[in-house]
């Protein structure tokens, strides 16, 4: 029992830090066959193209949780023979991707804007590691970074259900603002 | 008037302070083959992303096909296939899927795949990644994938470019072909004007972000015609005589020589007699002929940078 926060704490770390990286090789592929205008020179609404890339990191992002999950129960089994803390194991992951929905937003835009990809990545690690500090800081200000939400949605946390709605509604909120500055860019 | 494909009024981009398509008005007429000519870095790249809307105009209006592109730019680029610059491909997927994914954007039929593939002769390497594939094949996907959609227009930016003579030749049958068989508008840019004269029955020249040229080709190969240059000494007094007497002459002052646009064998002769009988001495007497890539030249006022 003793494992689980930190197993949590390193599983929620690799979790944004995939959003990061998935959202790097989305978009980093059609950049390096710069496919931007091919894509965009289709009848297909330009703000689309953005919010199908944000919808398939959150869609191969649930499959990360299914992963996380499973692990979990794996390691479960080697370690204890409690029962096993099912709602605990199951939402803590679930939480950790829907409050991330800002970051995938904030990844995804920066992995877009930028041809190198060094940057977004940069950004991305940056605000991975330091998620796992943000949440600890007693300044409210600081809680509202994107970054904070993932740690502050911990079910271990009180208040966690307020968090994961703001994430959400943030979430949203950057994800239309993403796709319409996406929409106004001009590509190369 | 609704018989251009293309027509824009005005059409300006600037980047910062510099102005890089400067007030065009670009007539394409239907169902003709459009040659887009400008020496590298005159505008023709931006003016294609223009009309494609990949980037915006800095002011004047493009109506493709009828519509407006700022209010149309959905139902327009249905209509429209493009290949812009370099063709882009995911390259670890096979020619066929690179196609496939452009149907099931456009929600046509996979049918089509098979059929646009033996238009480029890509049939054999289709189920090959397109890593594989030599320049002229990854060109022909691209004008495979902006033919997939059966478009009404189709804009081509360089598309031989990087290509060998057999390439291109290929690639240049293939455009010939696409306004009878297939009712296709084609705008096809180039910085070689060899290319161009082959192909296109339309030619519009952009300079310097100005379209300095714009017309039936004819009228540019009109412009070839011969004429008659003398080497004959005082050739300002003899240009006078000459056109005293009705001929069109014209001296050119840095060569020493004297022009005229008449060309027939008993006029000259007969000119040529006028000038000994006025006692000017004529040295050389020779016809000459400005070929296309002249014209080119002289029109985007390269001759001096060359």
């Amino acid at each position: 029992m003793r494992v689980l926060p930190s197993c949590i704490c390193l599983s929620r770390l690799f979790f944004l830090l995939g959003i990061t990286i998935l959202a790097s090789i989305m978009a980093g592929t059609e950049h390096e066959t710069k496919a931007w205008k091919q894509l965009l020179a289709m009848p297909i609404p330009k703000g689309s193209i953005y919010l199908a890339n944000l919808l398939w990191i959150f869609i191969l992002q649930l499959c990360t949780v299914a992963i996380t999950v499973v692990g979990m129960c794996i390691i479960w089994f080697l370690y204890t023979s409690e029962p096993l803390p099912w709602k605990i194991l199951i939402l803590q992951p679930l939480f950790v991707c829907l409050s991330s929905l800002p970051m995938m937003a904030i990844q995804l835009w920066f992995s877009t804007v930028f041809s190198n990809q060094a940057l977004p990545l940069a950004i991305g690690i940056f605000g991975s590691i330091s998620s796992l500090f943000l949440a600890r800081s007693r300044s409210f200000i600081i809680h509202l970074l994107p970054w904070s939400y993932p740690a502050l949605s911990s079910q271990l946390i009180p208040g966690h259900v307020q968090w994961i709605w703001i994430s959400l509604g943030v979430g949203l909120l950057l994800s239309v603002l993403g796709a319409f500055m996406f929409a106004r860019r001009e590509f190369e | 008037m609704t018989d251009y494909a293309i027509d824009t009024h005005q059409l300006t981009r600037r980047f910062g302070q510099r102005e890089t398509v400067k007030r065009i008005d670009l007539k394409v007429p239907k169902r003709e083959i459009y040659g887009f000519l400008g020496p590298n870095g005159a505008g023709k790249t931006t003016t294609i992303r223009m009309l494609l809307g990949l980037i915006r105009a800095s002011s004047g209006d493009i109506r493709i096909l009828g519509k407006d592109l700022n209010k149309n730019r959905m139902e327009i680029l249905k209509d429209v296939g493009s290949l812009v610059e370099s063709p882009s491909y995911y390259a670890h997927l096979s020619g066929y899927k690179n196609l496939k994914i452009v149907t099931l954007m456009h929600g046509i039929p996979e049918s089509r795949i098979n059929e646009v593939l033996q238009w480029v002769r890509l049939e054999q390497a289709a189920h090959r990644p397109v890593k594989g594939y030599s320049l002229g094949m990854k060109q022909r996907l691209g004008i495979a994938m902006a033919l997939i959609t059966k478009p009404k227009l189709l804009i081509l930016d360089e598309p031989t470019n990087g290509l060998d003579p057999s390439g291109i030749q290929e690639i240049r049958e293939l455009i010939t072909r696409l306004p009878r068989d297939f009712d296709i508008t084609v705008l096809l840019s180039s910085h070689l004007l060899s290319e161009i004269e082959q192909v296109a029955t339309y030619v519009g020249i952009i300079n310097h972000g100005e379209l300095i040229f714009q017309g039936p080709l004819q009228e540019l190969t009109e412009r070839s015609r011969p004429y008659v240059w003398m080497e004959i000494d005082r050739p300002m007094e003899a240009a006078a005589a000459l056109n005293d007497n009705g001929w069109d002459a014209e001296p050119d002052a840095a060569t020493g020589q004297l022009r005229t646009s008449v060309t027939g064998r008993k006029e000259s002769a007969e000119m040529i007699r006028y000038l000994v009988g006025r006692r000017h001495d004529v040295y050389r007497v020779t016809e000459k002929k400005k070929t296309l890539e002249e014209i080119f030249l002289e029109l985007t006022g390269q001759e001096q940078s060359l």
